[in-house]
């Protein structure tokens, strides 16, 4: 399996333990299951309480931080940028929420962009959520077996208007060939990745509307202001990077590269210049804490192919945070997910979920989220140097507890 | 050779038992187990071992350590099934042994040795999937019901052993002695703080995190040991990564008995061996190599939040 296919499918982590967590209550979301493969069953997932609760942990963390953001007075536009956002389905809540003051960016592999277009061209629920017109360009995956030749792109666009009836299946997605395969089957994804005719380092962009795109792009292209001129990015709008589990599958050094170039883009770009320093980020990823937890861990995920390299460059809440000022982003905090869950969670709260699921294993719940950290920093220059506060759009963020 | 050291050599091979001898070997411990006491009387030496959770191989490692039964007189305190891949392997040979060697290896009851608990955490799950129906789940539990609530070892002056600790309900051994057992655990009450209590340091009773149970400070513990005229008490239920933790001054440990726990903890098991004088001895081991024979072809794999 390829690299690139062992990290994609790191989303269906994600996706299961979210689907498990809500499932259990936790939280609320009934758009998550419209992005299940057909062959899972909802009801099938079951995670054990300290997963379901670790996950709740990280969703509401990152969806704080986000919605402090999009709150926070000032500037009435802000923009997104969620890296890797595979089956997150925030904008789909997001987007409704903010109108026409928010424009939310996704990027992720070019398979994975176009897979999540063609749900959001499928389901009803989805594509209402996209203000304005929608412009899908949706190539269509042949299963190998079937079919060699490259069936013409799929392209359409409407307004509010979805293109079919939600559940009707993805099989017009394939009208043109035939197919009765899924668009999400594997083997498709890993056969129209490497599909020729295709430049490898061609960028699209499967999803275009005035408030949301979806951006297929490797991540490892964009290492320079230029390359981020992607459709609809504006520099000059407050803008929140979201990197949920992402970066941390690059090296660090091509990382890093990607960073720098988001705070050169919007901190000194022409665009940028009238209004700069405007950028944020939240960032959540393991990390290693130099322990024989974080040992295990290394080996575990070396067995499914995994590797995180930022786990051991930058092994500590500590490291991460100086990385991050090292780059440009000023103002940093961050908490790893036990402080997170003890600090985050109001007491109210707390009983509900408490309620929900008997916790047995407490120690193993408590050395597991100690190991995955979230953090958060803008490139505005603090307001008071001496204990990070953060200014500007993103002043709300000074209400979250930090744990350094 | 009898069926019983048969059935031994098989379950140390990992390998299961068919569904009647699994029917057959449960009715046996039964019957045995009903016999016992509520607190039951120990010899030392003996060796008191922590949670198992179905890490077979960490359990053959265990007796590898600590000396074969029935050369080594052991002490389990509990946890035998759940989370690891072989609970059934692991409970059936304990099993086993207990029926083959009764004064030769005592097994208490965790928290996890209750229909429920088993049906979240995954030893429901295992039998299921290697026997195709609930039966030997099923007779399973009904041995859990008969397992003893304690142990004191080694007279007065001795060590208390127990799963998860103390209740606010139990001033004294008699009261444990006066519980009506044979019962699923329930979720409140004396027989379920003692299977799902935890040493605190804090004064008093808390309130558990783990929704059952109580936090009990070293107030009680010594109140208790006064009470009871007992040195120590042994008990498992938490992870500790070093293997073992004494609290308040020796008068309470946690004894840790499953390495890397859940495959993915990192953290090194411990025994705890009790002399004829009550002299502590911990010894400390490690996790099974991952590869080791017997495991699956297809490797567990352990989750995380990706």
């Amino acid at each position: 399996m390829s690299r690139n296919k062992i990290v994609q499918d790191t989303d269906s982590d994600a996706l299961l333990s979210k689907v498990s967590a809500e499932s259990a209550g936790y939280y609320h979301d009934p758009l998550l299951k419209l992005f299940l493969p057909s062959n899972v069953d909802q009801g099938d997932v079951h995670k054990l309480p300290l997963f379901n609760r670790g996950t709740y942990v990280r969703v509401m963390a990152v969806s704080r931080l986000i919605d402090r953001f999009l709150l926070a007075p000032g500037t009435e536009k802000k923009q997104i940028i969620s890296l890797g956002a595979g089956s997150d389905t925030r904008p789909f809540h997001l987007l409704p929420k903010h109108g026409s003051n928010l424009v939310y960016h996704e990027l992720d592999f070019d398979v994975s962009a176009r897979r999540k277009a063609g749900l959001v061209a499928k389901h009803a629920v989805l594509h209402s959520a996209v203000a304005g017109p929608v412009e899908y360009d949706i190539h269509t995956p042949e299963p190998p077996h079937r079919r060699r030749r490259r069936s013409p792109p799929w392209l359409f666009a409407s307004s509010r208007e979805p293109p079919s009836q939600s559940g009707a299946g993805p099989r017009h997605l394939h009208s043109s060939g035939g197919s009765s395969g899924g668009v999400n089957t594997p083997d498709i994804q890993e056969r129209h990745s490497a599909s020729p005719g295709r430049h490898p380092h061609e960028s699209e962009t499967p999803l275009k509307s005035p408030s949301y795109y979806i951006h297929g792009v490797d991540l490892r292209q964009l290492m320079t202001p230029a390359s981020l001129q992607l459709p609809g990015i504006d520099f000059s709008l407050p803008t929140l990077l979201v990197s949920e589990c992402c970066l941390c599958y690059l090296e660090p050094d091509v990382s890093d590269a990607v960073l720098a170039a988001f705070v050169k883009a919007f901190t000194t770009s022409a665009s940028a210049a009238s209004s700069s320093n405007q950028l944020g980020i939240v960032s959540y990823e393991p990390f290693s804490s130099d322990d024989q937890f974080g040992k295990v861990m290394i080996h575990n995920l070396a067995i499914r192919g995994i590797s995180i390299p930022t786990m051991m460059a930058f092994p500590t809440l500590q490291a991460q945070v100086s990385r991050l000022r090292g780059l440009g982003f000023k103002a940093t905090a961050a908490g790893d997910l036990k402080f997170v869950h003890d600090a985050w969670v109001e007491k109210d709260e707390m009983q509900r979920i408490d309620r929900l699921e008997m916790l047995d294993e407490r120690e193993e719940f408590d050395l597991l989220v100690a190991h995955y950290g979230i953090y958060w920093g803008s490139t505005t220059p603090e307001s008071d140097k001496a204990d990070y506060r953060f200014a500007g759009t993103f002043e709300a963020w000074n209400e979250f507890r930090r744990q350094i | 050779m009898s069926d019983l050291d048969r059935a031994i050599e098989q379950l140390r091979d990992c390998q299961t038992l068919p569904e009647q001898e699994v029917r057959e070997l449960c009715h046996r411990a039964q019957e045995l187990l009903v016999e016992e006491r509520n607190v039951q009387i120990v010899d030392t030496p003996v060796t008191i071992c922590g949670d198992i959770h179905g890490q077979f191989h960490d359990l053959i490692t265990l007796f590898e350590q600590g000396g074969e039964c029935p050369d080594t007189n052991y002490l389990f305190l509990g946890d035998f099934v759940d989370r690891g891949f072989y609970s059934l392997e692991s409970f059936l040979l304990l099993l086993c042994l207990k029926v083959r060697y009764p004064d030769r290896i005592t097994l208490i009851r965790g928290n996890h040795e209750s229909r429920q608990i088993t049906t979240v955490y995954g030893f429901y799950d295992e039998c299921i999937r290697k026997y195709g129906s609930a039966n030997v789940w099923r007779y399973c539990c009904d041995v859990f019901d008969y397992l003893a609530l304690g142990a004191i070892v080694g007279g007065p002056g001795g060590v208390f052993c127990v799963h998860g600790g103390l209740s606010p309900s139990v001033k004294h051994l008699d009261q444990i002695r006066l519980i009506d057992r044979k019962q699923e655990v329930p979720h409140e009450g004396a027989m379920c703080d003692l299977l799902w209590s935890d040493p605190e340091d804090i004064d008093g009773w808390g309130i558990s995190p783990r929704g059952a149970g109580y936090l009990f400070g070293g107030d009680k513990v010594h109140e208790f040991n006064h009470a009871n005229d007992i040195s120590l008490i042994a008990r498992a239920h938490q992870l500790v990564m070093e293997g073992y933790k004494e609290m308040f001054d020796g008068a309470i440990v946690t004894v840790w008995s499953a390495p890397n726990y859940c495959y993915r903890c990192g953290n090194v098991a411990a025994i705890l061996t009790i002399d004829e004088d009550l002299g502590r001895k911990y010894r400390i081991f490690e996790a099974a190599p991952q590869d080791a024979k017997g495991m699956p072809a297809k490797k567990p794999v352990a989750d995380y939040f990706l």
